[in-house]
């Protein structure tokens, strides 16, 4: 039906037909996505990104009949303004030359571009007659280039666009550096659209949500620019979870305690202190800090005994901290802080204990060892200060609630981007 | 208000009271248990 010819893209050698040869200026191959100007003899590589990929609704060469008249889609383009996103597609025929095909939010418009402008400006025009009311104006960029087209075109092309209305009928005034071109567009049945070329069955609406007017389902790349409101309402929502978390978990009644940790001495029990949980269930926190030290770890056995059940409830931390060098230069790794968290402590008055017992690294010092230069010196010892608290909240719960709000946001700008 | 978005804002309104549920119960996967077994050797795990 076309006048084709091939040609071979410079950048990865590929064997590219052009459909509409002698009428193609810029051509995008379908391989490595470098976009081709083919109205050269040499086919001009003008621009090669990795990632012109076929994530639209119509695979480019399929052919369809709309309007009795049997077209081929060539190019595609997918368009933003401020407001929307949305494909545009290149259809050919030789006979009847170009029309467009726009889909925005899963809705399908055929557009025919116009010979003789319309007359009038402003906010109203008039074409064969009828008056056409302003709709909206807006810049519009492109941000993917697929096909081939009779004009030359790339990725962040921009353009003035203002859409006049009639009813379900459009005039589409499209404005650039140096030239004004218009484009009548018409609501064409997306059914007719969908089995005249094929479209892609994730660009179809939903089974389920088919009877529902309007309904929920958005193309994928179209669609309102919602994106920013989404953003911002995640964005409140954890500031939200913030706020319950910690107004939720109050109050903060602490005992607090100091110990000397003997190294490589057999476990020691000491009691930190009472506190007091004074709602139904809430976080009990206990901190651990210490002194300077290098080479030694610190084992801490929890304990939180119900002064009326003598119920216990258990947790372990650590507190180790270890210096060297080798070849790399000098390092470290561990910290003199440590945390451990009790989840649902249920309310009641407990008394706080800790097991602790101390080794170093990578022996322990001789028991009991006496300097005889230095009879007289102290054994060596950790001094570990402990801090309990009811109260608090987990951050590790604020962080999977951040993930779970900030998710779906997320994986629409990296479908958008993917393009 | 675009219906994905109204969408999106129950969902946050569903995490912000389950956020609060959690919170009232005190419930977290991330805390501390009891040692599962005797301490055992220690020592720097970067090398």
């Amino acid at each position: 039906m076309t006048l084709a010819r091939a040609v071979t893209c410079p950048s990865c050698g590929g064997s590219i037909e052009v459909r509409a040869a002698g009428y193609t200026v810029t051509l995008a191959c379908r391989y490595c996505g470098s976009v081709l100007d083919v109205a050269h003899e040499d086919v001009r590589l003008i621009t090669a990104y990795k990632r012109a990929n076929a994530n639209f609704a119509i695979e480019l060469g399929t052919r369809g009949t709309l309007f009795d008249v049997e077209w081929e889609a060539i190019g595609a383009l997918r368009r933003r303004s401020p407001g929307a996103i949305w494909q545009e597609y290149l259809l050919f025929n030789p006979y009847a030359g170009y029309r467009w095909l726009v889909v925005a939010d899963g809705e399908w418009q055929f557009g025919t571009m116009l010979l003789h402008r319309p007359d009038g400006a402003g906010a109203s025009i008039e074409w064969r007659g009828k008056t056409y009311q302003l709709d909206d104006d807006a810049t519009v960029e492109t941000t993917t280039v697929l096909g081939e087209f009779y004009w030359r075109v790339s990725r962040g092309d921009r353009v003035q666009c203002a859409t006049f209305a009639r009813g379900s009928s459009f005039l589409s005034r499209e404005a650039a550096t140096d030239e004004v071109t218009w484009t009548h567009l018409v609501p064409v049945d997306r059914r007719q659209v969908e089995e005249a070329f094929a479209v892609r069955q994730r660009y179809k609406p939903r089974a389920g949500l088919k009877a529902i007017p309007d309904g929920f389902f958005k193309a994928p790349g179209t669609g309102e620019n919602d994106l920013p409101m989404m953003f911002l309402m995640a964005l409140g929502a954890l500031l939200m979870i913030g706020i319950v978390q910690d107004l939720m978990s109050r109050p903060h009644l602490c005992a607090n305690n100091r110990f000397d940790v003997v190294v490589g001495a057999a476990t020691a029990t000491h009691k930190i202190g009472t506190i007091e949980v004074t709602r139904p269930w809430q976080f009990v926190t206990i901190q651990a800090d210490s002194n300077d030290f290098s080479n030694r770890w610190v084992d801490l056995d929890y304990s939180l005994v119900n002064r009326r059940t003598q119920q216990s409830i258990d947790a372990y931390g650590i507190v180790e901290y270890y210096t060297g060098s080798d070849s790399d230069g000098p390092w470290t790794e561990g910290s003199h802080h440590g945390e451990t968290q009790f989840a649902g402590v249920p309310r009641g008055s407990y008394d706080v204990y800790v097991d602790t017992g101390s080794h170093g690294w990578p022996t322990d010092p001789p028991a009991n060892a006496t300097d005889p230069d230095h009879p007289w010196s102290a054994p060596d010892s950790i001094s570990m200060w402990f801090n309990a608290c009811t109260g608090g909240h987990s951050w590790g719960m604020f962080w999977i609630f951040a993930i779970l709000l900030f998710g779906a946001p997320c994986l629409i700008l990296w479908r958008r981007h993917r393009d | 208000m675009s219906k994905r978005l109204i969408f999106f804002s129950a969902w946050c309104a569903f995490l912000i009271i389950l956020a609060g549920i959690a919170t009232w119960f005190a419930w977290s996967p991330f805390s501390d248990d009891e040692r599962p077994v005797s301490t055992g050797y220690r020592g720097p795990t970067h090398k």
